[in-house]
């Protein structure tokens, strides 16, 4: 019976010793290190040719640069050195486009050219900040300062738009437009 | 060494100042919409419109290039070559010099002020000032609801309602005919003072040149204060 009671003892102790020693332990509350980032090999083309064809309504792209950088998952790309035009649906070659970056999305379309962004068609010379167009939309968007020069006339603002295949353009913000008057009437492009 | 500094300095002007600068259009806005096709350009917000020897400012305005025509709307004021006026809407063919005016219009051509609720006028300086209105200049004041201008020539017509007040005159009028430095004609209705003379008729004539000046009853009667001859 003795036997029992002090076994019973030794094991009571061991148990509370262990507790103790268990409950006294510093606790750890740093974060779990994060799972490191595996870089996915991103795709590099070299005097890359694009070709997003005119949507009806909406202007389409034809588009070369330099060089070409495709993100992992594919949905959008980092262009440098790039040149082009935009079409529409029956005019062809009107509407050229250099920059010296461009980024592109595929779905939805969506193109973004920044950095000495110079846009040229038969009427005019348009340079601005940075140049952007929604796929299917007949509308270019230009910002970052914008200046524009043609036959006869010259122009400024913070802001462009350029609807109706770039007959109609909006500026925005300070916008301020020359007119060269010639002899008696007003020259006109 | 004086010579080669006056010589920059004359380089430095002209390319500080193109010739041709004055000779151009300039339209300022918040918004410029440029229709490059069919030569219309609207602009909103603060607008400016400088041309040769021409500042326009408005709220809105709209100008066909190749007509030359600008509408502006909206606190405009004009002024071109010792002309000044402001008004609610205008119409200006640029080409022709022509300027249209409706609305609250107030104006000046060089000594000339005047009032009114619409004025058209001619490069020349000749047109219509409609609605009650007023034309002034130092020690001259003429009413009316209709006139014919000749601002340049200095001849001016009130009609309906006319009433001047001109040196010693204190006349109305159906029709008021001032030519400067020639002769004040009153037509219809004549009624007022010269100096201290009552004036009644219907054709009276003043005469204008220093040293000349009397009064023609063409058809009307003087009325002398008691005791006078």
């Amino acid at each position: 019976m003795k036997k029992k009671v002090l076994a019973l003892t030794v094991i009571f102790l061991v148990l509370l010793g262990a507790g103790i020693y268990f409950l006294f332990q510093p606790v750890d509350l740093t974060p779990p290190e994060p799972e490191e980032e595996i870089e996915l090999p991103r795709r590099e083309v070299e005097n890359f040719q694009l070709f997003l064809p005119p949507q009806e309504d909406g202007l389409g792209l034809e588009l070369r640069g330099d060089l070409l950088v495709e993100s992992p998952d594919g949905t959008y790309m980092d262009l440098t050195g790039v040149w082009g035009e935009f079409k529409g649906l029956e005019t062809d070659g009107f509407y050229e486009v250099e920059a010296d970056l461009g980024y592109l999305e595929m779905d939805p379309e969506y193109l973004r050219l920044e950095e000495n962004v110079v846009l040229r068609n038969p009427l005019y010379t348009m340079e601005m900040g940075f140049l952007e167009w929604y796929g299917g939309d007949p509308t270019l968007y230009g910002g970052g300062g914008v200046f524009i020069q043609g036959e006869g006339f010259s122009g400024q603002g913070e802001k462009v738009e350029l609807r109706d295949e770039m007959e109609l353009i909006y500026l925005r913000g300070d916008a301020r437009l020359y007119l060269k008057r010639e002899g008696d009437g007003v020259e006109t492009p | 060494m004086k010579l080669r500094n006056l010589l920059w300095g004359l380089i430095i002007l002209l390319l500080a100042f193109p010739v041709n600068a004055a000779e151009d259009y300039i339209i300022d806005g918040d918004e410029i919409d440029w229709d490059v096709i069919n030569e219309i350009v609207e602009a909103r917000g603060n607008v400016v419109i400088t041309g040769p020897d021409l500042q326009i400012t408005a709220d809105y305005a709209k100008f066909k290039i190749d007509k030359e025509e600008l509408f502006v709307e909206g606190s405009c004021r004009l002024e071109q070559q010792g002309l000044f006026v402001q008004g609610d809407q205008m119409e200006i063919n640029l080409g022709k010099e022509t300027l249209w005016v409706q609305g609250s219009v107030e104006g000046s051509y060089e000594k000339w002020e005047m009032q009114g609720e619409e004025l058209s006028l001619a490069g020349d300086r000749t047109g219509d000032l409609t609605g009650p209105g007023w034309i002034k200049r130092e020690g001259f004041y003429l009413e009316g609801n209709n006139f014919s201008l000749d601002l340049a020539g200095d001849t001016l017509i009130a009609e309906e309602e006319a009433h001047l007040e001109y040196e010693e005159l204190k006349i109305w009028a159906d029709r008021i005919e001032f030519r400067d430095e020639e002769f004040v004609l009153f037509v219809g209705n004549v009624h007022g003072n010269y100096k201290r003379m009552r004036i009644e008729g219907q054709k009276v004539r003043y005469i204008l040149p220093p040293g000349e000046e009397r009064v023609i009853m063409e058809k009307g009667r003087i009325f002398l204060p008691a005791g006078e001859d």
